[in-house]
């Protein structure tokens, strides 16, 4: 992937910039946009973040670490994001964490051993009447069903 | 029944015209800012983020502070387990929102307005940023707004997963690009906010009730629910119910009608083992309590709290253990480390909840579980510890049996919550 560059960053952010008075402001999107691009965080990625802004190195990793979306090793090709809020876990959630880690052997935080499928245990996706929910790729899914997600998740290739 | 939800069908700014929306901005424009001030003062609105603090008189702190600028922040971080009601709002009638901003925008002289929102909400995203294109088209965004010399516009700032930057102070940490953790109170928001400047902090739901009191009027939108904590009210209904969903009722319904009138009841064979009225920060009720009226200060009298009005119901297949101990996995990981009683406390409690649990426990872990949380409640720096503290603690009286039971072993469940 093409790397993008602290002057690509700066200009993809000019736009949202008159809104704040401190250039600080704009270090969440800016992670969000690096994590976009690359699929984690890595070290040069924070570097391009930190020039773009020029915000010392340690502040931007500071920051970014304290967040629970950000990665900071290479993620499986899908994002899994399975919740375990109560909600979810009184319609069934642990039986989908057990299924995951009996039938794909993926715990939370990991990735798969094939690489393609990264599970991330959320506090609530906001949609609790649809427990247990489950995002694949930033799409929602739920109520869910053990055959539904297996199924889901066979088909990311 | 439907005031806030009334142009819900379709998210797009024609339809929201054509259910009467903007109409209240126009109204309000008509008026001097301090008339609007004093209108949200008259209809007793109180915060829906959780705190139930009255509107008015936040905006009337706010005003009062003489340094410009002065910024509107509308908290949509909606972290509360539970809860999905702001989801709702954004996704499906954003224009209310942003309507209700602009009219805050106007009461006190705030040019640029935050919807700080949570990291998860995609679909949100997408909606906020669509309406706010549309509004922008239309004049009711950018420069001297409907030829009122009001110059507001609003950017979505999102977050990135972390409950506690739902704490307004930690929410405006987060928003100027740092590690979302708590500011010491006072100074208040009000008066210094972002960038040191007068910041007033709303709930979605809050802002979207300031279209309706302009447009109804203060006196009609205050016979709406309880006398004494007026309006209408989104209740999240999630958990073991036939119909989960989100609900709107006059403030004040009770659980019961909530419940069993709303929610379909409870699957057949089931009985009811306890209710979360307001999120999992909020202590779990018996069944005896059912007919509590849902609103801020009947709640709390009942020893809980109205929170977010996230409703969790829970049937007798539930373990009140389990239940406890997926509570503080949760504050424990979100404890954003700051103050020691929250970041060790809630280490500690989960600890303790989890051998109980798993049947490894004895009888003096219960008298440890409230001693450790009584040496959270009251001594953490925000309330996120308090609030994991106090949920144990009542559980632990009111369904202390259960916890006792546990001391002599393992919870019969498979699963860990519930069957
Ligand atoms: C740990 C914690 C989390 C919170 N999360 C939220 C939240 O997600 N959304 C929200 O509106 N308020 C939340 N609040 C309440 C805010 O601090 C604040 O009271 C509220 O945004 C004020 O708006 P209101 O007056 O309109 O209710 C939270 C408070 C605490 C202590």
């Amino acid at each position: 992937m093409r790397p993008l560059s602290p002057q690509a960053l700066r200009e993809a952010l000019r736009g949202l910039g008159q809104a704040y008075p401190r250039r600080q402001a704009l270090l969440l999107e800016a992670l969000h946009l690096a994590q976009a691009q690359w699929g984690w965080l890595g070290p040069q990625a924070l570097e391009a973040v930190a020039q773009a802004l020029g915000l010392p190195r340690a502040e931007v990793k500071g920051v970014a670490t304290f967040y629970d979306l950000f990665e900071f090793k290479p993620p499986g090709r899908h994002m899994v994001q399975l919740c375990s809020s109560l909600s979810c876990m009184l319609q069934g959630a642990g039986a989908l964490q057990e299924a995951l880690r009996e039938r794909l052997r993926l715990s939370p935080g990991h990735s798969s051993p094939d690489g393609r499928l990264s599970l991330k245990l959320t506090e609530g996706l906001g949609a609790c009447d649809r427990a247990p929910v489950m995002m694949l790729d930033g799409e929602l899914y739920g109520p869910l069903a053990e055959e539904e997600m297996m199924r889901l998740l066979e088909a990311c290739r | 029944m439907s005031w806030l939800l009334r142009a819900a069908a379709e998210p797009t700014l024609s339809y929201y015209q054509s259910q009467g929306g903007y109409e209240a901005l126009k109204k309000a424009l008509r008026m001097s800012p301090q008339e609007v001030v004093e209108e949200v003062k008259r209809s007793g609105l109180r915060g829906r983020g959780g705190a139930g603090f009255p509107t008015g008189m936040k905006w009337a702190f706010a005003k009062a502070d003489p340094k410009e600028p002065r910024y509107l922040v509308a908290n949509a971080d909606e972290g509360e387990p539970g809860t999905f009601k702001d989801r709702f709002l954004m996704e499906r009638t954003p224009h209310l929102l942003l309507e209700g901003m602009v009219i805050a925008a106007w009461a006190l002289a705030a040019r640029q307005g935050f919807i700080y929102l949570r990291g998860e909400y995609t679909a949100p995203y997408r909606a906020l940023q669509r309406a706010l294109q549309e509004a922008r088209q239309a004049g009711f965004l950018g420069r001297d707004i409907l030829g009122s010399g009001l110059d507001f516009d609003i950017l979505v700032h999102r977050g990135a997963g972390a409950y506690i930057c739902g704490e307004e102070t930690a929410l405006l940490e987060s928003l100027e690009g740092r590690r979302g953790q708590p500011r010491i109170k006072p100074p208040f928001p009000v008066n210094q906010g972002l960038w040191g400047q007068p910041t007033v902090v709303n709930n979605v739901e809050t802002l979207a009730n300031v279209p309706l009191i302009l447009q109804m009027g203060a006196e009609a939108w205050s016979r709406i629910g309880s006398r004494d904590c007026p309006g209408p009210k989104l209740y999240s209904v999630s958990g073991q119910v036939l119909r989960p969903g989100l609900y709107e009722l006059p403030m004040g319904s009770t659980l019961r009608e909530l419940i069993y009138g709303h929610a379909g009841g409870l699957r057949p064979g089931r009985a009811l083992k306890a209710v979360i009225p307001g999120g999992i920060s909020s202590p779990a009720l018996t069944p005896q309590q059912l007919d509590v009226p849902m609103d801020f200060p009947s709640l709390q009298r009942a020893g809980s709290m109205l929170g977010s009005g996230a409703v969790m119901v829970l049937d007798d297949t539930v373990c009140m253990v389990g239940a406890c101990l997926v509570a503080m996995e949760f504050f424990e990981r979100q404890s954003c480390g700051k103050c020691t009683p929250c970041r060790e406390g809630t280490g500690w409690l989960r600890a303790v909840l989890q051998r109980l649990e798993e049947g490894r426990g004895s009888a003096d872990d219960l008298e440890l579980l409230s001693d450790v949380a009584r040496n959270i409640a009251g001594k953490s720096f925000c309330p996120l510890g308090d609030g994991a503290a106090v949920m144990l603690l009542r559980a632990l009286e009111r369904f202390g049996e259960e916890f006792q039971k546990h001391t002599r072993g393992r919870c019969p469940l498979k699963d860990r919550v519930a069957s």
